[in-house]
């Protein structure tokens, strides 16, 4: 169907699902077929779950489940696919892989005694996601006014740019900030692109989770901390901000300097004496696990200063299940 | 036995419908696991007077409109377009036993429904409950970052105070308590509790605008044309090349995004609709200026919309904002 009418849908499921409690629960169970079985004991019925895109290397993994909120079962899959034998009645399942997929989750199954039911089981893979690498200003600081050149070579497809880039942005800048190209007056240069990414693992990255109500203040402290200006800082809140307080809980990592090379490659002529990077990656989060804290180091802004922020949202592991 | 009534909840999905190719495709995958259920198998029963070529599914639409509980319907199944009425909200459809996937259109005041595949055996009834989500109900969408700008002559204490209609989950920066005192100064900037501020922020969840007017007036705007078409009418309106450049940072890669748009602007009194701003001393003029853009398959023919001119002598106050909107033409089935 029509691309528009699509989006529109999905705008709104999202919008509605967000307000609803079994917001985790993805629509990844898919019944397939329901036949009579044999040989089963009394009120018994057999589920049998197929993964339908797992890696060739998975069908065969071992699967951590858990059946209505019970103890952790291990079992082995055979061909991506396994049987649970239960009693008749509505069971709700959580599965956990391994990290590349992310944990799925069912609403409640029916089963009925003396049948098998079908379902096949759509996994959600944590890497090579695409993500838009949101909103990377830079602003410049010369300390007396000179030309300047700037070269972003994104890792991926430039999605938008503001003022228009081509193969390069110059212009003047000023002490003030302020940036002269082709007689107009702008603060910062804007870009965006679409990346390929792996989904956030608070277990593996040093990071921080923070709660809807103390997000603003979260990042006061780390932009402070790190050493933007008071006008950097509310135009990285203003964007950020919002976004992360419609979540319950997220998980924040950010990325200076050097680690940004991973999304972009920034040049800026004549080279400025202090050139600070700065990304976040964040995503909802609801898993209990307490990442190890992240040190973050401050800027210099000694001299020609040149600040770039940008982020990206990535969902992210809460994979409860695993050990 | 097998023809008693067996409840069930086996649940299918809206589905996806697979596109491929195309950002829309890569997109998807984040969008893929917030994915909401909107057929709900709910019954199921054996019915031995049906031959071995028979099946039937039955679907009770939900959240329908008591007036609608008898309305016709489009339908199509596996791409095959039938029309067909809705009886007490039920519509029963005879197929054959196997898998088959259907797409409902009821009315302009719902959005078209897809199933997944539906796979039913021989002999048996399937009903299903369709979640329909309604087009003009009160769906929250934001507005988005209303930013205040204000360019006394002189250095001036201002107090802003803003009343938000109808919002939900606002979120304000600086922290806004009963209003923002600050002092503002003639080059824009504000300073409050000792710290510089370019503007005052503030978003909200609120109603949609487009979907509650008559859209007879706007721009249609392919995407390619985003940047100019921005810088055009902001520039003819009398924004400042930072205030520009704000707005189409934000706005743009929005607008860039989508094959073509529908967009209307709002300016002035009408953006009291979403929150009454009070500006103490009061300015000399102030401005504000709001964007509604959705989505749409291909370009529409609109009456342009004629827009102002902002004076900028004296103390200017100047706020934009606006919605990314879900209001569509009619189209499709």
């Amino acid at each position: 169907m029509m691309k528009s009418t699509y989006l529109l849908l999905l705008f709104l499921l999202i919008s509605m699902i967000s307000f609803a409690e079994e917001k985790r629960i993805a629509a990844n169970f898919i019944f397939e077929k329901s036949e009579p079985a044999s040989g089963l004991p009394v009120n018994t019925g057999v589920y049998h779950f197929k993964f339908s895109d797992l890696d060739k290397v998975d069908l065969s993994a071992r699967i951590t489940l858990s059946c209505d909120d019970g103890m952790n079962e291990t079992i082995q899959l055979k061909k991506g696919a396994f049987e649970y034998q239960v009693t008749e009645g509505s069971h709700r399942f959580v599965i956990y892989v391994n990290d590349n997929y992310f944990e799925v989750y069912s609403h409640n199954l029916p089963l009925v005694a003396n049948e098998k039911h079908y379902y096949s089981i759509r996994t959600f893979r944590t890497e090579g996601m695409q993500i838009e690498v949101d909103k990377p200003i830079i602003y410049l600081y010369p300390e007396s006014t000179a030309t300047f050149e700037v070269n972003v070579e994104a890792k991926g497809e430039m999605a938008f740019t503001y003022p228009p880039y081509n193969e390069n942005w110059t212009g003047t800048m000023h002490p003030n900030g302020n940036l002269e190209i082709e007689g107009e007056v702008y603060k910062y240069l804007f870009w965006e692109s679409k990346q390929e990414m792996d989904a956030l693992n608070p277990k593996e990255t040093a990071g921080f989770v923070v709660t809807s109500d103390n997000i603003t203040s979260f990042l006061e402290e780390k932009l402070n901390y790190v050493g933007f200006t008071a006008s950097e800082r509310a135009d990285f809140i203003t964007f950020w901000g919002p976004q992360m307080q419609k979540e319950e809980q997220v998980f924040v990592t950010f990325h200076q300097d050097l680690d940004c090379n991973a999304f972009a490659e920034l040049n800026i002529s004549p080279a400025p004496d202090n050139l600070h990077r700065f990304y976040m990656s964040w995503g909802a989060y609801d898993g209990n696990h307490i990442p190890k804290a992240q040190e973050l180091t401050p800027f210099q802004r000694e001299g020609f200063t040149a600040i770039e922020w940008g982020g990206q949202e990535i969902p992210t592991i809460s994979n409860t299940l695993s050990l | 036995m097998r023809n008693a009534l067996i409840i069930f909840s086996i649940l299918t999905f809206a589905h996806v419908q697979a596109q491929p190719g195309g950002d829309f495709y890569e997109n998807r995958q984040m969008e893929d696991m917030k994915r909401l259920v909107q057929f709900h198998l709910i019954d199921t029963a054996f019915q031995s007077d049906y031959s071995q070529s028979e099946s039937q599914f039955v679907f009770q639409f939900e959240n329908l409109m008591s007036s609608d509980s008898n309305a016709f319907i489009s339908y199509s199944i596996d791409s095959v377009n039938y029309d067909g009425q809705l009886s007490a909200g039920q519509i029963s459809i005879m197929t054959t036993p196997g898998n088959h996937s259907f797409q409902f259109y009821l009315n302009q005041n719902y959005l078209e429904v897809f199933s997944g595949i539906l796979s039913i055996p021989a002999q048996y009834q399937h009903t299903y409950s369709v979640i329909l989500f309604t087009r003009r109900a009160e769906v929250p969408i934001v507005t988005y970052k209303p930013v205040i700008y204000l360019y006394p002559e002189t250095e001036t204490t201002v107090e802003v105070e803003l009343e938000i209609h109808n919002g939900k989950n606002p979120f304000y920066y600086p922290e806004y308590n009963e209003n923002w005192t600050c002092v503002a100064l003639p080059d824009g900037n504000i300073e409050m509790n000792g710290i510089d501020y370019r503007y005052l922020f503030w978003e909200a969840e609120q109603a949609d605008h487009l979907e509650e007017i008559e859209v007879n007036e706007g721009f249609s705007v392919a995407g390619e044309d985003a940047v100019s078409f921005l810088e055009d009418k902001l520039t003819q309106v009398g924004f400042t090349s930072e205030e520009r450049a704000d707005f189409i940072t934000f706005w743009g890669p929005k607008l860039a995004a989508n094959e073509n748009s529908l967009v209307r602007f709002e300016w002035n009194q009408t953006c009291d609709k979403f929150a009454e701003l009070n500006i103490t001393p009061q300015p000399d003029h102030v401005y504000r200026f709001y964007i509604f853009m959705s989505a749409i398959d291909s370009e529409v023919a609109t009456q342009p919309q004629a827009l102002p001119k902002f004076n900028r002598e004296g103390f200017v106050a100047l706020e934009w904002g606006g919605q990314i909107s879900n209001y569509q033409p009619n189209t499709s089935l």
